[in-house]
């Protein structure tokens, strides 16, 4: 794949613990891309090597062609599975520290006030972060990552913590960052939002690849079975 | 846009948010001044210090407690040089801890700013930070300086020696850690050993000078390890040398610029050992705090290995609350906490063997300051202790029990002040029986167990007074140091009266023991009180 996002012989390890061996995968502009598996599969150190915040003993990552290098958290937003925002600043001054740091052109706060309309957050503008709940939180970030405007957004778990209004309002704004031709990561235990929302599935176990296809092509010839009987089959395969 | 233009625009970034840190952080002061209300005492006390300074004519009679601190500064020099070199040691293994949060890390990192800059900007943040966290420290000096220097003293040239110092310790540590991954094939380890180790001897030499012992080999040498920079640039600033700060200030900026330069590609390691000393720090307001092992922390930062341990069949375990006794005790068992406690035990029967035997050459003054200066440890180490209560509380085991709340506290607290009070017994046993000081043995050995739990009974009702963790590094916890140092109030006269009285120092040590018993347990009466009255608020604050 030379559009997109192309990542090559990804590995990691922990001592003498492997998390992630050898995992090659691409997500095209505009495509989701979900990362599943069970505990300890490696999803979240995948998405960290991903992101920049921990250093792949190998692996080599490019964006359309081009080689993302050590810097490469610029082109990939991450939000983690635990929501950390500063304390001691507002919803508001989050996104105005994201929108100087990212140096967005002027008429970014127009998209910030719609973005805190549509997570409904706009009435907690001027809250500090301590005084969020974790749903608030996960909410803050998301619109953090969409303002920021990276072609490649990473999603650790992003629904839990969320209302069953925000996980409507995520899933919409995926697919309108879908729209756009962005590309996105995410990576999630809940297989009912993997059908309705990604176009194709990682699953993994203990580092390794167990298999890379759309939701149909994973269901296709198992004569009707549901997509958690096929992932069961496949982790507990081999 | 221009190079210089980006930099502008990124510094202005990194300006908007500490700003608005501080802005917010005050603000939230401001609708709460009580919280000043410590910081204000504080400066009362230094001020009154300084008129009265004024009013003696700025006299030369020192204070009792700065005599016996005199002896330090010989030590000063090789102590300073054993730091450097535990830096260098650390920082060529593990990168410092630069992210404060990992809302810091996230967002920083996302950015489009330049690491150099990033890391730049977070170094010089620390070193402010670092310098406000010890403000106090820098006040407490500016009310005593005067008094301890033997020369007219220069205070700022030893103020920006200090503060040169400081940031050299600080610095140094990412320097090591950008140069050995640049330059693999540098020694750091090696050299922060030997560092280490010359400024151990240059320590010792300074000590053994300080005592009388006549060492034999070269003048020059003994000069020269006496006095080894950089550590002796501060006490030559201390001593008035105008230019002894600019040698330190220099490296210091060295330090900087090094980092600086070195820091691309530097993101995961500094994430890696942020997220090491954010977990260290979360674990250390669980209940076992300063005790953290190597497992919990593999734990808390989720590279878990499996272990299992032999389940005691548990019938000889004692009922009630004092089942916590024997939690803590198969806790410290199963943990590499065992291993630590029995090093600080040997740590501790040296420390006492080296400060009796300094006892035995008369150097009372030396002495003293040594035994301060494990008091005054005890006390901080209990500080931390009372907001263990806090995770402790929001375990749901702790309000199953059948118990009243104030056994189980009595039960908790001596748990926790046991190991404490075993490394206590230990040193100060020693140094009294090597000091030839045998009366004093038995009322010190009785005291201390006393004093250790009383101190951290101490602790908690300072915790369930001030309940919130947010400001641990600022007010709150002087307030909860204010209440500590008050606690020790009772004791302390009890000691001076009897001995004014019996003039027996084994009598009047004997004699605080029920003082501290009977305090211990209005504490403990008053703690459990507050508990029920506010249940579960404490773990509230505790887990924000």
């Amino acid at each position: 794949m030379n559009g997109g996002l192309w990542v090559d012989g990804l590995s990691k390890r922990y001592g003498s613990k492997v998390a992630v061996d050898g995992l090659s995968f691409g997500v095209g502009p505009g495509e989701i891309l979900a990362l599943a598996g069970p505990n300890g599969a490696g999803k979240t150190t995948t998405l960290l090597c991903m992101a920049g915040l921990l250093r792949p003993d190998a692996g080599l990552f490019s964006w359309q062609g081009r080689p993302l290098g050590p810097e490469r958290a610029r082109a990939m937003a991450l939000i983690p599975e635990t929501p950390d925002v500063y304390e001691m600043l507002t919803v508001w001054e989050h996104l105005v520290f994201v929108a100087k740091s990212c140096r967005l052109p002027n008429g970014w706060q127009e998209q910030a006030e719609a973005l805190l309309e549509r997570l409904a957050i706009a009435d907690q503008r001027d809250s500090l972060g301590e005084a969020l709940s974790k749903g608030m939180r996960q909410k803050l970030l998301v619109a953090a990552a969409v303002l920021a405007s990276t072609p490649v957004l990473l999603l650790d778990e992003p629904m839990i913590g969320l209302d069953p209004r925000g996980q409507r309002e995520l899933r919409t704004i995926l697919q309108e960052l879908r729209a756009e031709g962005r590309a996105l990561v995410v990576s999630t235990h809940l297989l009912g939002y993997i059908e309705g929302l990604c176009d194709r599935v990682l699953i993994l176990r203990q580092g390794h690849v167990m298999a890379l296809d759309s939701v149909d092509g994973l269901l296709a010839g198992t004569g009707g079975k549901s997509l958690e009987d096929r992932f069961l089959e496949i982790v507990e395969s081999g | 846009m221009r190079a210089a233009d980006r930099v502008l625009d990124d510094l202005r970034a990194l300006a908007y948010l500490d700003a608005r840190l501080m802005a917010n952080r005050l603000r939230l002061l401001a609708r709460d001044p009580k919280r000043l209300v410590p910081w204000l005492l504080l400066l009362g006390w230094l001020a009154v210090t300084r008129l009265l300074r004024f009013a003696s004519g700025g006299g030369p009679a020192r204070p009792a407690p700065t005599r016996f601190l005199l002896p330090l500064v010989a030590l000063l020099p090789g102590a300073y040089l054993t730091l450097m070199g535990a830096r260098l040691l650390a920082g060529s293994r593990r990168p410092p801890a630069t992210f404060r949060t990992a809302a810091d890390a996230h967002f920083l990192i996302g950015s489009q700013i330049s690491p150099r800059l990033v890391v730049g900007w977070l170094q010089v943040r620390k070193v402010i930070g670092g310098l406000m966290a010890s403000l106090i420290n820098v006040l407490v000096l500016v009310a005593f300086v005067p008094w301890l220097s033997a020369q007219p003293t220069h205070l700022e040239v030893l103020l920006l020696a200090l503060i040169g110092a400081y940031v050299t310790l600080l610095t140094v540590p990412m320097s090591a850690h950008f140069l050995s991954r640049r330059i693999p094939w540098l020694p750091l380890a090696s050299l922060g050993a030997a560092v280490m180790a010359v400024g151990v001897t240059s320590a010792a030499v300074g000590l053994l000078t300080d005592v009388g012992v006549a060492l034999p080999g070269p003048t020059w040498i003994r000069a020269v390890m006496l006095h080894p920079p950089p550590g002796q640039w501060v006490v030559d600033a201390y001593n008035g040398q105008a230019l002894a700060a600019l040698p330190m200030l220099a490296l210091a900026i060295v330090a900087i610029i090094l980092t600086v330069r070195l820091s691309a590609d530097c993101y995961p390691e500094l994430w890696e050992s942020s997220t090491r000393v954010m977990a260290l720090t979360r674990l250390a307001r669980e209940p076992r705090g300063m005790w953290v092992s190597r497992s919990d922390l593999r734990r808390a930062l989720g590279q878990v290995r499996q272990r299992s341990a032999a389940s005691r069949s548990g019938s000889w375990v004692p009922a009630g609350a004092w089942a916590i006794l024997w939690k803590e005790w198969l806790t410290l068992r199963r943990s590499s906490t065992s291993s630590v406690l029995a090093v600080l035990v040997v740590g501790a029967l040296v420390a006492g063997f080296v400060a009796g035997t300094v006892a035995l050459y008369g150097q009372r003054a030396l002495m003293s300051s040594i035994y301060s200066t494990a008091a005054a440890l005890l006390l901080l180490a209990n500080l931390y202790a009372g907001i263990q209560l806090g995770s402790e509380l929001r375990r749901p085991v702790w309000w199953l029990s059948a118990s009243t709340l104030k056994m189980r506290l009595l039960a908790w607290t001596v748990a926790g002040s046991l190991p404490m009070a075993v490394v206590a017994c230990a040193a100060f046993g020693t140094a009294l029986a090597r000091s030839g000081e045998y009366p004093l043995v038995v009322p010190v050995l009785l005291a201390i167990p006393a004093a250790t739990w009383t101190m951290r009974m101490a602790a908690v009702a300072s915790y369930v007074l001030f309940p919130s963790q947010l400001d641990v590094r600022g007010p709150g916890r002087a307030m909860r140091a204010l209440v500590l140092w008050t606690c020790v109030a009772p004791a302390a006269l009890t000691l001076i009266l009897i001995l004014i009285v019996t003039d027996s120092l084994p009598g009047a040590i004997a004699a605080t023991v029920p003082t501290m018993l009977v305090e211990g347990w209005l504490l403990l009466e008053f703690s459990a009180w507050l508990v029920r009255r506010n249940g579960l608020s404490y773990a509230r604050a505790q887990s924000r």
